[in-house]
């Protein structure tokens, strides 16, 4: 069996598959479906200082390959958290990764220093680039001097990698990387949603309640691996690819073009053994190839005719 | 028992109204254990087909003597329309049982209380439970005559059905509730159960805590995962201290109780 164990950002994965953060809640769901110690990293849903209620319903819309959400957010608060998520979490051999979500800059330095002050958590990530809030998230994600100061600020009071998760509703993607990669992230989540919206013909209205949603799903595959593609060749920190990865040739595809891991998001809805299944084929790919693991990331750059 | 995913094949489909079908599942053991009210979260799009990409949530509609179950639906979109076509021998990718079904309450003069394809959930419960528990009425509303269900199966199996059409074309005009009012009124229901559109479980809520009659009310609402992890099938439901808080039709629901459930 060949190892697909990795170290990112001084973190040793059992294998580069982790779960999107927002698609998995805190484990507890699918821990009904499999062993969760069978993926890499758990990357939780966003956790903010207070408890946030979310948005009204209806919060979910299907398109073409893929779907609209605009949850808002709800969770239940870093407290609660670390009550009663992260012990359940911490039977399983496998990273977490939390993810943390603020309506400003004290509010990330909040739940990060809370965070501290527990163990077991092994990596923090920074959601600047969910679009279903109006203050806070995308605020800061689609301004590479606000987001350089919410990963600076988070990194100064974090005593673990801390990890930006990227929105690609921006012009230049790159910039964003190089911007964060400064301000001393440890490693770069992308991408998050693409704005977008649904209208229901007959009540000739907004579909979901918030208007505007994040599109995730097949449908925006092509763009979030071009966007990896573009930061691989920006920065030198490693990348964790997302977007649209149902089923391992989705992930391989991320992995050559930079990513040295990468997480499935939506497919868990749809596919509850996605992760896993992940694994598994990146594994065979890997023995098929005869190409260790590592020699993949970012393979098919030195292949492409940039001419 | 923790939901599984399984495969199972159609047995056979057949219209049961305008736009209705209703798709008979072979046995499966997982159809056995599931309560009524819980749900089957069905894959339409088949393997390594990502479009429509989401599951279509259903409650199983009733049981047959050989072990077999069915869905009833109405075709509303991509997805019910995919289902509609599926024919004996097919395969269907399920996940389930999920979610929380009903749960008995006191009381000999139950009553289910339907609207459009709200009306299928409520069927099972009537047939493994309900009806070894006591007299069974059924009220069942629908828009018009050519889009009424149930309500022949639900007489065959012995339940007292009235059927009310908004526009009259079967049964008594009217809503619902016009035909549940005066029943509660002469006191000859004791427990509800209903299922069906927000604004009548809404007006069924409030008629309930009315007469003083307990209900309990099975949701539906637009979901992604439909086993508790995506938060997108939230309802706003009561606290003790006035105050109100989402949660999860796929999990904690789809079955609340009518006074815990705040419709605004």
């Amino acid at each position: 069996m060949s190892d697909l164990a990795i170290e990112l950002a001084g973190i040793r994965l059992n294998n580069p598959v982790l779960v999107a953060s927002g698609t998995f809640g805190y484990g507890r769901e699918y821990s009904e479906f499999y062993d969760l110690s069978l993926i890499g990293g758990i990357m939780v849903k966003g956790v903010s200082l207070e408890p946030w209620r979310g948005n009204p319903v209806p919060r979910i819309a299907e398109t073409h390959a893929g779907m609209l959400n605009a949850i808002g957010l709800q969770n239940p608060g870093v407290d609660h958290f670390l009550k009663h998520d992260l012990p359940f979490l911490r039977q399983y051999d496998t990273r977490i990764f939390v993810n943390i979500i603020g309506r400003s800059i004290e509010e990330y330095v909040g739940v990060t220093q809370r965070l501290e002050e527990a163990e077991g958590i092994d990596a923090i990530e920074i959601n600047i680039s969910c679009p279903n809030i109006k203050e806070g998230g995308i605020q800061f994600g689609s301004d590479p001097r606000s987001a350089a100061e919410v990963v600076a600020a988070v990194k100064a009071v974090s005593s673990r990698p801390v990890i930006p998760k990227l929105s690609p509703n921006v012009t230049d993607i790159a910039e964003m990387a190089r911007a964060v990669e400064e301000a001393g992230a440890d490693a770069i989540s992308l991408v998050n949603t693409f704005l977008g919206m649904a209208i229901d013909i007959h009540r000739r209205r907004p579909v979901l309640a918030n208007t505007f949603g994040g599109l995730s799903g097949p449908a925006i595959k092509p763009i979030a691996l071009r966007m990896v593609w573009q930061v691989y060749e920006a920065v030198s920190v490693p990348i964790i690819g997302m977007g649209g990865i149902m089923q391992w040739q989705d992930a391989a595809e991320f992995v050559l073009a930079g990513a040295k891991a990468v997480a499935v998001g939506t497919a868990n809805f749809t596919q509850p053994y996605a992760a896993p299944e992940v694994v598994r084929g990146l594994q065979a790919y890997v023995e098929q190839t005869g190409i260790p693991y590592e020699q993949l990331v970012g393979a098919a750059h030195s292949q492409a005719d940039n001419g | 028992m923790p939901p599984e995913q399984f495969v199972v094949r159609v047995a056979a489909q057949h219209a049961v109204a305008d736009e209705h079908f209703e798709l008979i599942l072979e046995p499966h053991p997982v159809f056995e254990r599931t309560a009524p009210g819980q749900f089957m979260n069905v894959s339409v799009s088949g393997a390594d087909r990502f479009d429509p990409l989401l599951r279509r949530p259903f409650s199983l509609y009733r049981r047959f003597p050989d072990g077999s179950y069915s869905l009833l639906y109405r075709t509303v979109g991509r997805g019910t329309r995919i289902l509609s076509r599926l024919q004996k021998g097919d395969q269907l990718d399920i996940i389930g049982p999920l979610g929380k079904g009903f749960s008995l309450l006191p009381g000999s003069r139950p009553a289910l209380v339907g609207g459009g394809v709200g009306v299928p959930p409520l069927f099972l419960w009537a047939q493994k439970v309900l009806i070894h528990h006591g007299d069974v009425r059924a009220i069942l509303g629908f828009n018009e005559a050519r889009l009424a269900i149930c309500h022949n199966d639900m007489a065959e199996l012995g339940i007292q059905v009235e059927v009310t059409t908004v526009d009259g074309s079967l049964g008594r005009q009217g809503l619902v509730t016009d035909a549940l009012e005066p029943l509660l009124r002469a006191g000859e229901i004791d427990a509800i159960y209903a299922c069906g559109p927000y604004p009548m479980l809404a007006a069924v809520a409030s008629m309930a805590k009315r007469y003083g009659v307990p209900a309990q009310l099975a949701l539906e609402e637009w979901m992604g995962c439909g086993v508790g992890a995506c938060l997108s099938c939230v309802v706003p439901i009561r606290n003790g201290d006035g105050s109100t808080e989402y949660q999860r039709v796929c999990k904690e629901g789809p079955v609340f109780s009518a006074e815990e459930v705040y419709f605004g």
